[in-house]
């Protein structure tokens, strides 16, 4: 079924509330079953200071948009220049999937990508 | 909280209140004791009521372990029964598997073959009898009402056109038993299955009602039982708690259909004082079920329904990220739904526990979680 991290991130989901000001907006998604996640980004004092997440999806997609969004908040920016193995982070913080849920390590992992490429744009 | 009656439905307080008598009725009704013969008696007296609620009489009614059972009795016992001869059947895609996989079984016979006729043409009796006339159909098995749209099938028109042309009509009536008022002779069906789970009965009983009881070999063969047509010593106490049941259905009909209206058109009003979005699949199915979809994933809703507010209701699809793992309601997709569409549908079932109250509160747990993801 689920494991405790999920369930908790899907009932009781963290970074909702609309953000006043953003910086940028990260999307992702599955075309294969429609599942869409969006974060909104607030850039402050070299770190990523506020984030919103709203998201589309099963359960486990869900969850995933609320344990990206409070693992990037207060990311300090020079982090990203590093290698962040950001594979086994998706692992640990969503903690052991389903076969048919595994797709969200991958959403995790493209969310966090293209977190890099913007924090690149907009400040590296 | 619970609105899935649609899947499952708890057993009756009057069956668990006489639980216990009933267990203490162990001896084998075929056994020659008095206690038996007592047993025994009470199984007729069981059948007598229940062929009365189906308007026919006791020497049409048969036991079986549940509607998968009756349904492959039908399928397959009507083909053996007849295996000599070519056969083709007719059925629809949104049967439940328990249709279509014997059917399925039995294209793996040379002399068989079958079609799924498509819903528009089911639900037209022209072009359902043009569809006869060009395949002749030996034996066609269609649902009363579907269980996960609560779409209702307009049987004895159905019933019409294939007896004009001597096709045996065997009919899945599991959801609609309980909701419709059936009348076997009127709806003049070959055969009808439904399980007593659906009514408040325990898991394990159903019913085969046979027009003509010589019309299907039996598939379990043995010591008997059933007039030889389903052996196996009878599960005394599931007929005796069956027999409560429909004993409460035939007293109560009219207050249960008023309290499953009451039921829907308290949670369509509650949900249009909300302004949730929702679109209904059906608006003229069975009234306990209603098949709707809300602005977000309907597993999503379903497990976070579950696991924050403990309110059980039922999904028409399964989260998976592989395409050829699609796990998508085949009864919804063959309803004419799209894939986004079926992803988004629910289904919410009410039964005789069900108390306006819930109905409130499942609104209000609905509105508060599409507060947060909507």
């Amino acid at each position: 079924m689920y494991n405790n991290i999920i369930i908790e991130n899907f009932t009781n989901p963290k970074n909702t509330v609309e953000l006043t000001e953003h910086d940028f907006i990260i999307n992702t998604g599955n075309p294969v079953c429609d599942d869409k996640i969006s974060i909104w980004v607030k850039l402050e004092d070299n770190k990523i200071s506020a984030t919103r997440q709203k998201a589309y999806g099963c359960a486990t997609s869900l969850a995933t948009a609320s344990i990206f969004s409070e693992y990037i908040k207060g990311k300090k920016i020079e982090d990203f220049k590093k290698n962040n193995n950001i594979e086994h982070k998706a692992i640990e913080l969503l903690g052991e999937l389903e076969p048919s849920q595994m797709h969200c390590y991958e959403i995790f992992s493209e969310l966090f990508e293209n977190l890099t490429q913007n924090i690149t744009a907009h400040v590296l | 909280m619970y609105f899935d009656y649609a899947a499952t439905t708890p057993v009756l307080k009057e069956i668990k209140d006489n639980a216990y008598q009933l267990l203490t009725k162990y001896e084998n009704p075929s056994s020659l004791h008095i206690k038996s013969k007592e047993i025994k008696d009470e199984i007729e007296l069981a059948r007598d009521k229940i062929a009365a609620f189906l308007k026919t009489t006791s020497d049409h009614i048969f036991f079986t372990s549940g509607a998968t059972e009756s349904n492959n009795t039908a399928i397959k016992g009507f083909y053996f029964n007849n295996k000599e001869i070519k056969q083709h059947y007719f059925t629809s895609l949104i049967e439940h598997p328990s249709v279509i996989e014997p059917i399925e079984y039995l294209n793996c016979f040379s002399n068989f073959s079958s079609s799924y006729i498509p819903l528009e043409i089911i639900l037209n009796p022209y072009e359902l009898e043009k569809e006869v006339l060009f395949k002749s159909p030996t034996f066609a098995s269609f649902m009363m009402a579907n269980n996960e749209t609560g779409t209702i099938f307009p049987i004895k028109e159905i019933a019409s056109v294939l007896t004009k042309h001597g096709t045996y009509l065997h009919v899945d009536a599991t959801q609609a038993i309980g909701k419709i008022n059936i009348d076997v002779q009127e709806l003049d069906v070959d055969a009808l299955s439904f399980s007593g789970h659906k009514i408040f009965a325990p898991k394990g009983i159903g019913v085969l009602y046979l027009k003509d009881p010589s019309s299907v070999a039996p598939l379990i063969h043995g010591g008997g039982q059933e007039k030889g047509l389903r052996c196996g010593t009878e599960n005394v106490f599931n007929i005796l708690a069956l027999k409560i049941a429909i004993n409460y259905f035939t007293t109560h009909f009219t207050e249960i259909q008023t309290h499953y209206k009451k039921c829907r058109s308290r949670f369509l009003a509650k949900l249009n004082t909300t302004g949730i979005e929702y679109i209904l699949n059906e608006t003229n199915g069975l009234v306990n079920i209603l098949s709707i979809r809300f602005p977000m994933k309907g597993d999503a809703l379903a497990d976070i329904l579950n696991f924050k507010y403990n309110t059980m209701i039922s999904v028409g699809s399964a989260c998976s990220s592989n395409k050829n793992e699609k796990k998508l309601s085949h009864a919804l997709k063959n309803s004419g739904l799209m894939d986004h569409e079926i992803q988004k549908t629910t289904r919410i079932s009410f039964g005789l526990e069900t108390s306006l109250t819930d109905i409130d509160n499942l609104v209000k747990n609905i509105n508060n979680v599409l507060a947060v993801y909507h």
